[in-house]
């Protein structure tokens, strides 16, 4: 450390080892000039970050934002619904699973086939059956969703505890175990404050680790990502940047 | 990843103004760094931060090309000093001061600017900075001294 004022400035910084530190709050506690120095350093390095900060809000994040690429590989076609007789089907099978109040996915996946792209795309297909009303009368209380959470979790082998999943802005509505191609698929279910639901989703697929990334598509926008062996999904019928905003606590977590 | 930019992009323009003192060449820095990002998203090492690494892919761009254009085509950098400025007439009163801070930054070399935003606004430690920007702790240090002497004669 070469001199008062860096040490001054590493103090402030938390830069200083133990020793180095109860050194100079020694040396701080007996002498007012080294003290005055201190408060000195502090409201320069307070107007800096404070300056420097204020540059942020001069971001252009518009013209930003319109210049990240949107190309996406992995990117699922939104589906298109083929045929009549497929709709009937899966709303009879949704209908059968929301009376049951939790089922498995198998059914729904062998009736849809190798032709689903992805399980996100099967998860956004159900997503179009769903209303502001499909969970309204969902309301579990604590003890409640503890036990759906650790059935969940225990499908899909990822500890989600109801404060992980806890999402500001989101009313939990319930949990269901699906399958997805013999993998299982955790289906944690929200309602926005306007009643549209958002789903959060874990899979057991194996995959390798991928970054969350987001996408948006005719007015729905999810975020996804792998990470130890697990594959989520965070989606909802919202602008990006809000799903994006939303995501945070379960990209942290997750 | 294009959520990863999405969060960041405020904070990357930012670096990128006070890396390129110039707002126009900090969009193209952005937008650059933006297109490599997604390009090696598969680089990315989950579970580290997405924030440091869209930093040094920024600044990567900027040594290896958007630097050594400018050099080349302008014969040498322009002075940071009016690109850190804050625009907007209605803040003008509050912000004299904070556009009087960033002209003094602005004034600075540029790795002594760079060493501030990266310790003081992006809370690198000190390790951490000259890891990034391959130096030793003790340029590190001097470099902030310096920068804190330049807003000390504001005084």
């Amino acid at each position: 450390m070469a001199d008062d004022e860096e040490r001054l400035a590493a103090l402030i910084d938390n830069e200083l080892d133990e020793d180095e530190k109860s050194a100079l709050l020694s040396r701080l506690a007996q002498d007012e000039g080294l003290r005055n120095r201190l408060e000195a350093l502090r409201q320069d390095r307070a107007r800096l970050v404070a300056s420097l900060d204020a540059l942020l809000a001069q971001a252009p994040l518009a013209r930003l934002r319109a210049a990240i690429p949107t190309a996406d590989a992995e990117l699922p076609p939104h589906p298109k619904r083929a045929s009549i007789g497929w709709l009937e089907l899966a709303a009879g099978i949704v209908i059968g699973l929301l009376l049951a109040g939790a089922a498995s996915w198998v059914g729904f996946g062998g009736v849809l086939g190798p032709s689903r792209e992805t399980w996100r795309t099967a998860v956004i297909e159900y997503m179009d059956l769903y209303t502001p009303d499909t969970f309204a009368l969902w309301n579990p209380d604590s003890a409640v969703q503890a036990r759906q959470l650790q059935a969940v979790s225990a499908k899909v082998g990822v500890d989600i505890t109801p404060e992980k999943v806890a999402v500001a802005g989101l009313r939990y509505r319930t949990a269901f175990n699906f399958s997805y191609d013999g993998d299982a698929l955790a289906e944690i279910a929200y309602t926005d404050a306007g009643g549209s639901p958002v789903l959060f989703c874990v899979i057991a697929n194996g995959k390798p680790n991928a970054a969350p990334r987001m996408v948006a598509r005719e007015g729905l926008s999810y975020v996804t990502w792998s990470r130890g062996g697990r594959s989520y999904m965070f989606v909802g019928r919202m602008p990006e940047q809000r799903i994006a905003e939303l995501a945070l606590p379960l990209t942290t977590h997750f | 990843m294009r959520l990863g930019l999405e969060q960041c992009l405020a904070r990357l323009w930012r670096y990128a103004v006070v890396l390129s003192s110039s707002r126009d060449a900090a969009d193209d820095l952005v937008q650059a760094t933006c297109v490599r990002a997604i390009e090696r998203a598969d680089q990315f090492a989950p579970g580290t931060r997405v924030d440091r690494w869209l930093f040094t892919i920024l600044r990567s761009i900027w040594l290896n090309e958007i630097r050594a254009r400018r050099v080349r085509e302008a014969g040498g950098l322009v002075d940071a000093e009016d690109a850190l400025t804050v625009d907007g007439a209605h803040e003008m009163e509050v912000n004299i001061l904070t556009a009087e801070v960033l002209r003094a930054v602005g004034r600075l070399p540029e790795a002594q600017r760079e060493t501030a935003l990266m310790v003081y606004a992006e809370g690198y430690t000190y390790a951490e900075a000259a890891t990034a920007l391959g130096v030793p702790i003790g340029t590190i240090m001097s470099r902030l001294a310096a920068a804190r002497a330049a807003l000390a004669s504001l005084k």
